[in-house]
């Protein structure tokens, strides 16, 4: 059993315990508010989905996961982040038509990634149907608040594709090459981890509107989500922390939008 | 092996004859709870079909498949109820609990035929705690029903987390009670203390 990874665990759980509560506070507040219930489950999702895997873990160390109830409530959770800005930001169906092309493109190209790393096929479609809805989700809220420059869509949609062609090039290569490659990709990963979050911290000082602001903060746990998958050891650690940072980060401005509307 | 579907008959047929005389809720009740025990026994076929298929083993099929398979077993006929009729929200919470008590009293009897009942104090506790859960587990599932309908849009997905909702609870429940020893009592004891969070949540929903 990785005890550090347990404690990770253990400290993202104790988190998610206390941002369901708020959120449910405020979904007593406000009773009529879409983005309040969404907020609710996605945490009560994230918080069970976290409790099963530490529970697991614990009970049956070094044993492989098989397909269970958390791998659902992930799906789950997943549909319900892509609910909560769907109902804050909402927009027209051709709002970034090329936009979601592409994150349409690398949301597949990561579910075949998965599927290569781990070979749990059905799990790995039941969750990347998911993702490409909430991929795409992401990139039409960022497109519809302007959060993008258009140097930046570009040199994002580049980014990703160097991405993806990185981790596709593991799988010919022998090491030492291989490790240069993947050494090349974590710094690829925490190049953008970086990115958004600087991007979401200057929205938060500079009080940008509560539709900026959920969208930024639900795209840094979806690019989280991203580095997450494709990560391991002590760079999945690091991302980890972060991705509980965001957490707390995600209620904050739902709670914007949630006030303001 | 026990004979599930002599006891399933064995169990409905009085209920069925008191459908005769019951009227209103208390028929509506007994009828739901047929339904869940149906649901079981269905859920319990699909299960063993799954280990067959899979070969993950029984003892694997009932942690880690059995909730998924059961709390859609539970939400399917709730579903159609709710479509097809439009019933109020009264009345489908009071199906929800009719087939939440009718899958848990099924689960419960099997579970006392294949295992024994010679520990009248272990089967008060698991008797309580699963019929407990599977309720907690399917209002769970009809509060994002409820939810869809109250806010008239993004139905879909508000129906599918809280039926995944109600899967992890299960299955967090499923894995907690896997293992003997304290995990097993703090498993027996999430129903009813997320039973209690609820009510109080509920009660303060309504004041709201």
């Amino acid at each position: 059993m990785d005890l550090f990874a347990v404690i990770s665990a253990f400290f993202q759980t104790a988190v998610l315990a206390v941002m369901l509560f708020f959120a449910i506070r405020l979904l007593i507040k406000n009773t009529d508010s879409l983005t309040a219930v969404f907020l609710s489950f996605f945490y009560g999702l994230w918080f069970l989905s976290d409790l099963y895997w530490l529970i697991y873990d614990i009970l049956r160390p070094d044993v492989r996961m098989p397909f269970a109830a958390n791998e659902i409530g992930e799906a789950g959770m997943l549909l319900m982040l892509a609910a909560i800005l769907n109902s804050a930001v909402p927009h027209g169906s051709g709002a970034a038509t090329k936009q979601v092309i592409g994150a349409v493109i690398f949301a597949i190209s990561n579910v075949v990634l998965w599927i290569a790393w781990s070979g749990e096929w059905v799990q790995d479609i039941i969750t990347g149907l998911v993702f490409v809805w909430l991929l795409s989700s992401a990139v039409c809220a960022l497109k519809v608040v302007h959060a993008l420059s258009k140097k930046e869509w570009i040199l994002f949609g580049t980014y990703c594709a160097a991405l993806i062609a990185g981790q596709g090039l593991t799988f010919f290569f022998a090491d030492p090459v291989k490790s240069y490659i993947d050494t090349g990709c974590y710094v690829l990963i925490s190049l953008s981890i970086m990115y958004w979050l600087v991007k979401m911290i200057v929205s938060f000082t500079k009080r940008s509107s509560a539709k900026k602001l959920i969208s930024l903060s639900v795209t840094n746990i979806v690019w989280l989500s991203v580095a997450l998958y494709m990560s391991a050891g002590m760079y999945y650690n690091i991302f980890f922390y972060i991705e509980t940072v965001c957490a707390i980060i995600v209620y904050l401005a739902a709670r914007k939008v949630v006030n303001e509307s | 092996m026990i004979y599930s579907e002599n006891i399933f008959v064995c169990m409905i047929v009085p209920i069925f004859v008191t459908l005769v005389f019951a009227r209103g809720n208390a028929r509506r009740l007994e009828f739901n709870f047929i339904i869940g025990m149906f649901a079981c026994l269905l859920g319990a076929y699909i299960s063993g079909f799954f280990n067959a298929v899979s070969g993950m083993g029984v003892e694997d099929t009932a942690i880690f498949v059995s909730p998924v398979v059961e709390e859609a077993m539970k939400f399917l006929p709730l579903f159609f109820y709710f479509y097809m009729f439009e019933p109020d929200d009264d009345s489908i919470f009071l199906a929800a609990v009719g087939v939440g008590a009718g899958f848990a009293s099924y689960e419960n009897v099997c579970y006392m035929v294949s295992s024994g009942a010679e520990s009248l104090s272990f089967l008060l506790i698991r008797g309580l705690a699963v019929g407990v859960m599977h309720i907690v587990s399917v209002y769970a599932s009809v509060f994002g029903i409820v939810i869809a309908r109250k806010l008239k849009a993004m139905r879909i997905s508000s129906i599918i987390g809280a039926l995944s909702l109600s899967m992890l609870f299960h299955g967090t429940y499923n894995l907690l009670v896997s293992a003997p020893g304290l995990t097993s009592y703090i498993g027996f004891a999430v129903p009813i203390l997320t039973a209690v969070a609820m009510l109080l949540a509920m009660r303060r929903l309504k004041q709201a």
